[in-house]
């Protein structure tokens, strides 16, 4: 009897812990197939705007069962994650970013659709910046979504929000539902130090299982990462932005203060030109005179003293053509203008030099229809004859004189250069009468191009040039707010490019 | 033949001379001297020249002043003047003082072969 009473007991006890085990295995079984119903994740699991980091899981969220399935999905998450870093790191610009961040949601989780938008925070507006497994069309305007829609209240809560279905949602009723939004999605914030960068969505899972815990994890550590990246670009796109506006800023005040330096040296020059200008010429009109007057007295069969007065004359005329040069800064104060057309004076100012052409070729690449330009005729002869002299000289043996003329409009090609031109005498869009002389002679070192604007520097032997030519020439194109610059190589020759502003009411006006 | 009177006013005295000499040369010319515009009016009242070579800068009373008293004297307020100056260059005259506008203007660097052909120009006028 004791016996068969202890067995019921053990059996009892048996029948009791099989129940146990039994039940225990119905309920996780049951819990797997629980569908994850639509909630806002819990507080802690928000992305962090501080750099806290929230625990991996929570037990409000449907869980993985098996050990061994939890170990493979862990060890895939971080294996990805370990890509998706190197991908990051290698992505240059915010649009790549983006595009790395959205490309790693859609690959890795098994879904339709991702997509990412920008949040600006000064117009409160977002923008559509990738889009994955949805087409809004290429030709269509961009996509702007105003803060009445999920995306803006995903922003405004800073927390990511996990939706099973959308038509169950009596709390997102009276917000815009944005049309790439599906059944079913993760919306998560990118967050980085407070500041919101926009929003991830991930939507409608292919396999039709729920979202769970470890779907929103391995979201909330893509935006995590993205955040940290995208806000990493956008300093260095800052900084960038900001280093070109400085560079830009340089540049103009260094072109500034050239021209000033240039202007007051001409300046200085000028105010001496014109006092030792008539204290040189007195004298010189003296010897001059003298000379003149004993060329007529000595006999001319008397050789030596005809030769002394010979170079007494040259050395004074030599003198005397330093002083002209000098006291072209005097006068290059004055300019009197009257629209002309650049063709023209070209041509004339060619005739003067003509004799001294002998072997040099002439190219003309003229355009006809030039419209007039506001200018100093005499002033700009000026100019021409010293270029043409200079392109004459660069070519002793024989070369080719290659002159154009054309009509350009600016167009803005780099950041602070218009038309190769600096910004800070053109703008883009103007237009321009560009005039070129170029020679295929000696050319000009690198060295020497430096200073070829100097008052005084010549490359010429002594008595052949004064070193005043370029120097002029320049301080005439920038009275008429003009651009004069070089081009050289030595051996090959030397481009003279000369930028003439159309005056406006002269803009249409033809030859 | 008879000589042309040229009055040359300037207060370079060597200038002057050499001038002279040179365009007495010429057989053409009979040459007179002043070195300050006061001395030049009043010879400039007593010859009655053809022609005043006229410098523009000169201490006391410059060309400015010489060319005002020139011309509000009935005796002699047609005389051709030319301009000789330091500081000017011939092609710019037009844009020189008001007072130059009109007239002949010569560098004094300027060959004799240029200065008599100046002189003879503007006494044909």
């Amino acid at each position: 009897m004791p016996v068969v009473f202890i067995m019921i007991i053990i059996a009892i006890v048996i029948f009791i812990l099989i129940g146990l085990v039994f039940g225990y295995w119905i309920a996780i079984l049951y819990q797997r197939k629980r569908i994850f119903a639509s909630q806002k994740p819990p507080q802690q699991d928000a992305v962090p705007s501080q750099g806290q980091f929230p625990p991996q899981q929570d037990v409000s969220l449907p869980q993985n069962t098996s050990y061994l399935e939890d170990k493979i999905w862990y060890e895939a998450e971080l294996n990805f994650l370990f890509k998706f870093n190197e991908k990051l790191c290698s992505a240059f610009g915010f649009q790549d970013v983006i595009r790395c961040i959205t490309e790693a949601a859609h690959n890795f989780l098994p879904i339709q659709r991702a997509v990412f938008l920008t949040w600006d925070k000064n117009s409160e507006k977002l923008t559509l910046a990738c889009a994955i497994g949805w087409d809004h069309g290429r030709n269509q305007e961009p996509l702007v979504i105003g803060k009445d829609s999920i995306s803006g209240f995903v922003i405004r809560n800073r927390e990511p929000l996990v939706v099973s279905d959308l038509t169950k949602e009596p709390y997102l009723n009276n917000l815009k539902k944005e049309e790439y939004l599906q059944k079913a999605f993760i919306s998560a914030p990118l967050i980085f130090k407070n500041e919101v960068l926009g929003v991830l969505h991930v939507c409608d899972k292919k396999t039709l299982k729920p979202f769970m815990q470890r779907d929103v994890s391995v979201v909330m550590n893509i935006v995590r990462m993205g955040a940290i990246t995208l806000q990493n670009v956008l300093l260095y796109e800052e900084t960038a932005k900001r280093a070109a506006e400085l560079e830009k800023a340089y540049d103009e005040l260094k072109e500034m203060q050239d021209r000033l330096i240039q202007s007051e040296k001409l300046k200085a020059i000028g105010q001496l030109a014109s006092g030792v200008a008539h204290e040189m010429r007195n004298p010189l009109g003296i010897i001059m005179q003298g000379v003149a007057y004993l060329e007529q007295i000595i006999p001319t069969e008397t050789k030596e003293p005809g030769e002394t007065l010979s170079i007494i004359k040259e050395s004074a005329q030599r003198a005397d053509r330093i002083v002209r040069s000098l006291l072209d800064f005097s006068r290059a104060s004055k300019l009197e203008l009257h629209p002309e057309n650049i063709n023209f004076i070209l041509e004339n100012s060619l005739n003067l030099v003509k004799t001294e052409l002998k072997n040099i070729e002439i190219v003309r690449e003229i355009q006809r229809d030039l419209p007039k330009v506001l200018v100093d005729k005499n002033k700009l002869i000026q100019v021409f004859i010293n270029l043409f002299m200079n392109a004459i000289h660069a070519m002793p043996e024989s070369g080719k004189l290659i002159i154009r003329s054309l009509v350009k409009q600016l167009e803005e090609t780099k950041n602070n250069i218009v038309d190769e031109r600096l910004g800070s005498f053109f703008e883009a869009g103007e237009r321009v009468v560009i005039i070129e002389i170029e020679d295929t002679g000696t050319g000009i070192s690198e060295e020497n191009l430096k200073r070829i604007f100097d008052p005084f520097f010549t490359t010429k032997g002594p008595g052949k040039g004064t070193g005043l030519g370029l120097s002029v020439s320049q301080n005439i194109i920038i009275m008429h707010k003009g651009l004069i610059e070089v081009k050289s190589q030595v051996g090959k020759g030397t481009r003279i490019i000369i930028t003439l502003r159309i005056a406006k009411e002269n803009g249409g006006a033809n030859a | 033949m008879h000589k042309r009177r040229v009055l040359i006013i300037d207060d370079e005295e060597n200038f002057c001379k050499l001038v002279k000499k040179n365009i007495e040369q010429t057989g053409e010319f009979e040459m007179h001297i002043a070195t300050n515009g006061q001395d030049g009016i009043r010879l400039a009242k007593e010859i009655k020249p053809d022609l005043i070579l006229l410098d523009m800068v000169m201490p006391k009373m410059d060309g400015a002043d010489v060319v005002s008293l020139i011309r509000d004297d009935d005796s002699i307020k047609d005389t051709p003047i030319v301009f000789l100056t330091a500081i000017a260059k011939e092609e710019e005259s037009s844009s020189q003082a008001s007072f130059t506008k009109g007239y002949s203007l010569l560098a004094k660097t300027v060959t004799v072969g240029e200065l008599i052909d100046c002189i003879k120009n503007n006494i044909r006028r």
